[in-house]
C-alpha cells in the first residue's frame, strides 16, 4: 500500500531538470553533428571545425558552472532550450559556410553576454524605468541612421555595413529588444492615456521607419508585437480591433497605390509558375525538405545547402532535410511552448513588467518561427524573415538571446540565489 | 573503417532525433512543472458598505473604467484610472495616475506615490477604503523576529484559513508542542508532527511518523518530498499553501 502511494506520488511530481545530465546530454549531441560534419568532408579545414564546436561547448559549461555552482542559481530549462537551438543553428552554418563559421561564433557569444548583461538590467524594475527613455532615442536613432546610410540588400535597406564590408549589421533586429523593453516599462502608468500615446509614437516610428527601408517582413512582426503589447496594457479589444482595421486597410492602400511593393510579393502563391526565377528556393525548399524523412538525411548530405541563403532564409528546410521533420517540428513545438508558459506564469510575475515583456518577447519568437516557416513554404507571403536561433546571422542572433532573456526575467527564481546547506544545519536562501 | 563511419552516420541520424526530442521535450515540462498560484496578498475594505477587496496582484490598477483590476464604476469622482496599488521590495505603495480628484492617505493628499501599511485609511475620490496587508511587506519577520530583507523572495508558508504568512529561514517544525516553530494545538496533532527545510534538492516537506499523517497535495507524504511553489501542505484539520 504503502509503496503504491509512493509510486503515484512520484509520478504526480515532475521535477525540474537536472542540468549535469541536460548539458552532458546536448555535448553528445553536438559532438554527434561535429562527427557527421567531419565524415561527410563537407569540412575543408577541420580546424575550423573542432575549434568552433570545442569553444562553443566550452562557453556552455562554463556558462552551466558559473551560474549553476557559484551564483547558485535552479532553473535552467530557458537556457537549455536556447543553447540547442543555437547549437542547432551553428551545426549548419559550420556545415554550409566553414568560412563564416567564426563570424558566426562570435555572434552566438556576443548574443549571451546581451543575455547576461538584459538580465541584470531587467532584475532591477527602478533601473528598467531609467532606461526605458534613453533606449527608445537610440532605438529610433539607430533606424533613422539606417534609412540615411543603410545599404539596400535583397530588396530591404535594412543594412550598415562598416568596414568595407568586414562588418554588417541589421540595426531593425536589435531594435526588437527595444521595442519589447520600452513598451513594457510602465509599471504603474500601464493603462495612463499619456503612456500609450507615448508608446503609440515610438511604435509608429520604428514600424514607419521600417516601411520606408522595405523590410516588410520585420515590420509585420514589430505590428504584431504592438498588438499583443498593446493589449495587454489596455485590455480594451475594442482598440486592438480599431488598430488591426486600420492597419489592414493601410495595407491595401499601400498595395493599390504602391506597386512596387506587390511586385516584391508576385510569386506568392504561384511559386511554381516562377520555379526558375523568384520562386526557386521555395521550390528548392518543398522537393528538399520532404526528403529529409522522419529522420533526415545526416548533416552534409542534402541538396538544400546548395540553394542561395540556404541557413538564412530557408533555415526551416535545412533542418528538415538534415535533422529531420520530428526534430524540425519539436523546435517549433518549443517556440510555442514558450508562449504558454509566459501566459501561465504572467499572473505570478513580481510586477506586470514582466509579464508583459515576456508574453510579448515569446510572441515576437514565435511569429517570426512561424512567418519563416509559412513564408517558405508559400502559406504566406516569404518575407525572408529567419528562423530564431537557427538562422544565420549577428544581429539576428543578439535579438534572440537578448528576447530569450525577458522570458527568463519572468520567472522569480532567475534571480534568487539557494545556497548549500551548511554544517550546523541553519540552511538560508537569499 | 568505411563500414564503422557508415553504420555511424546511418545510427546517428536516430540517435540525434532521440536526444534532441527528448532535450526540448524535457525542458518544456519542466518549464510546465511550476503551477503559480494566486493568493491574497492584501485586502482593501470599503468603508461604505463593509465590502472586501482582495488583492492578488503585485500591481493592481483601480479606476472607474471596466478594463482596471479594481473596477469602481458606481463612484462619479474616481477617475477612469485613477490609481494603482503596488507592492515592491519596500513595501505597498499607491500611485496616483494622474486622477482628477486625487489619491488621499490618512486624509493627506498624496504627490505621485506613497507607502501604505496596515490600517492606513486610502480614498480614491469619494471610495474610502482601509488597507491591510496579509504579512506582505517590509514588516514581515521570521520565526525569530529578524525582518526579511527581500520578502519577495521569501519562503514562505501561508495559513489557507487566514491567509498569514509565516516566512521560512531555515528547517521549521510543525507539531503540537510549544517549541516547535508552527504550533498547531490540536490533540490529533503529533507533538513534532512534521519539518520543513532546505537541502540541495530546495525545499522538502517530511512527515516525522506522525500518526494521522501529513499531505502534500492531497496525497500522504511517505519520507520526504521536495517543495514547489503553490504546493499545500496539510496537517490534521490546517491548511498551508508554500511559496517561494
Amino acid at each position: 500500500m504503502g509503496k503504491d502511494t509512493k509510486k503515484k506520488r512520484r509520478k504526480a511530481y515532475r521535477k525540474p531538470v537536472k542540468w549535469p545530465f541536460f548539458l552532458l546530454l546536448m555535448t553528445v549531441f553536438q559532438l554527434v553533428c561535429m562527427l557527421q560534419i567531419y565524415i561527410n568532408g563537407t569540412q575543408e579545414s577541420t580546424t575550423t571545425l573542432f575549434v568552433v564546436f570545442g569553444v562553443y561547448i566550452a562557453v556552455e559549461w562554463l556558462y552551466f558552472l558559473v551560474f549553476g555552482l557559484f551564483l547558485r542559481r535552479k532553473s535552467f530549462e530557458i537556457e537549455l532550450i536556447a543553447f540547442f537551438l543555437t547549437g542547432i543553428g551553428l551545426t549548419l552554418t559550420t556545415s554550409v559556410y566553414p568560412d563564416k563559421a567564426y563570424t558566426q561564433l562570435i555572434a552566438v557569444l556576443l548574443g549571451i553576454g546581451v543575455f547576461i548583461v538584459m538580465l541584470w538590467i531587467l532584475s532591477d524594475t527602478k533601473r528598467v524605468i531609467r532606461l526605458r527613455m534613453p533606449i527608445a532615442v537610440l532605438a529610433v536613432a539607430a533606424l533613422a541612421v539606417t534609412l540615411i546610410i543603410g545599404k539596400e540588400i535583397n530588396g530591404a535597406k535594412n543594412w550598415i555595413i562598416i568596414g568595407n564590408g568586414l562588418l554588417s549589421i541589421q540595426p531593425s533586429e536589435i531594435v526588437k529588444i527595444a521595442f519589447v523593453f520600452v513598451g513594457a516599462a510602465t509599471l504603474e502608468h500601464l493603462q495612463s492615456t499619456r503612456s500609450l500615446t507615448k508608446y503609440l509614437l515610438f511604435a509608429l516610428g520604428c514600424i514607419g521607419c521600417l516601411f520606408i527601408m522595405k523590410d516588410f517582413g520585420t515590420a509585420l512582426i514589430f505590428f504584431f508585437t504592438f498588438v499583443v503589447m498593446a493589449f495587454l496594457r489596455s485590455g480594451d479589444i475594442k482598440t486592438i480591433f480599431l488598430v488591426c482595421t486600420g492597419a489592414l486597410l493601410g495595407g491595401i492602400g499601400i498595395l493599390t497605390f504602391k506597386p512596387y511593393v506587390a511586385k516584391r510579393f508576385e510569386s506568392y502563391r504561384h511559386i511554381w509558375e516562377y520555379a526558375s526565377t523568384s520562386g526557386y528556393q521555395q521550390v528548392r525548399l518543398l522537393i528538399y525538405a520532404v526528403s529529409g524523412g522522419l529522420f533526415g538525411l545526416g548533416i552534409g548530405n542534402g541538396k538544400l545547402r546548395s540553394v542561395y541563403a540556404a541557413t538564412e532564409d530557408l533555415a526551416f528546410g535545412m533542418v528538415c532535410e538534415e535533422f529531420g521533420i520530428i526534430i524540425a517540428f519539436t523546435v517549433l513545438l518549443t517556440f510555442v511552448a514558450l508562449v504558454v508558459y509566459s501566459i501561465r506564469y504572467a499572473s505570478a510575475a513580481r510586477s506586470t513588467f514582466y509579464s508583459i515583456a515576456a508574453l510579448a518577447a515569446s510572441s515576437l519568437l514565435l511569429f517570426q518561427a512561424a512567418l519563416h516557416v509559412f513564408g517558405v513554404t508559400d502559406l504566406l507571403p516569404w518575407t525572408g524573415v529567419t528562423l530564431p536561433f537557427i538562422s544565420r546571422g549577428g544581429s539576428s542572433m543578439m535579438c534572440c538571446w537578448g528576447l530569450v532573456a525577458f522570458i527568463k526575467a519572468i520567472d522569480v527564481r532567475t534571480y534568487k540565489r539557494y545556497d548549500k546547506i551548511t554544517a550546523g544545519g541553519k540552511e538560508r536562501s537569499k | 573503417m568505411e563500414q564503422f563511419l557508415t553504420q555511424f552516420e546511418y545510427l546517428s541520424r536516430y540517435v540525434l532525433t532521440a536526444a534532441a526530442v527528448f532535450i526540448l521535450l524535457r525542458c518544456v515540462i519542466s518549464l510546465f512543472r511550476l503551477r503559480p498560484r494566486k493568493e491574497v496578498m492584501a485586502t482593501l475594505t470599503n468603508l461604505a458598505d463593509d465590502s472586501e477587496i482582495e488583492i492578488e496582484n503585485w500591481e493592481t490598477s483601480i479606476g472607474r473604467s471596466r478594463t482596471c483590476d479594481i473596477s469602481l464604476k458606481d463612484y462619479g469622482t474616481v477617475s477612469r484610472f485613477h490609481a494603482v496599488l503596488a507592492l515592491r521590495k519596500e513595501g505597498w505603495f499607491v500611485f496616483d495616475t494622474e486622477s482628477k480628484t486625487g489619491v488621499y492617505v490618512n486624509g493627506e493628499q498624496i504627490r505621485r506615490a506613497e507607502r501604505i501599511s496596515d490600517g492606513d485609511t486610502v480614498s480614491f475620490g469619494n471610495a474610502v477604503m482601509k488597507f491591510r496587508s496579509n504579512g506582505y511587506g517590509a514588516d514581515a519577520t521570521d520565526e525569530n523576529g529578524e525582518e526579511v530583507e527581500d520578502f519577495t523572495n521569501a519562503a514562505r508558508l501561508v495559513n489557507l484559513a487566514d491567509n498569514s504568512a509565516f516566512y521560512l529561514g531555515g528547517s521549521c517544525l510543525i507539531g503540537r508542542d510549544r517549541h516547535c516553530n508552527i504550533c498547531l494545538p490540536m490533540r490529533n496533532i503529533a507533538p513534532e508532527h512534521a519539518e520543513i527545510y532546505l537541502n540541495r534538492e530546495g525545499w522538502m516537506v517530511a512527515d516525522l511518523q506522525s500518526e494521522i499523517g501529513t499531505y502534500l497535495n492531497g496525497e500522504l507524504v511517505f519520507g520526504a518530498y521536495p517543495l514547489y511553489d503553490g504546493d499545500i501542505i496539510s496537517v490534521g484539520e490546517y491548511s498551508f499553501m508554500f511559496r517561494e
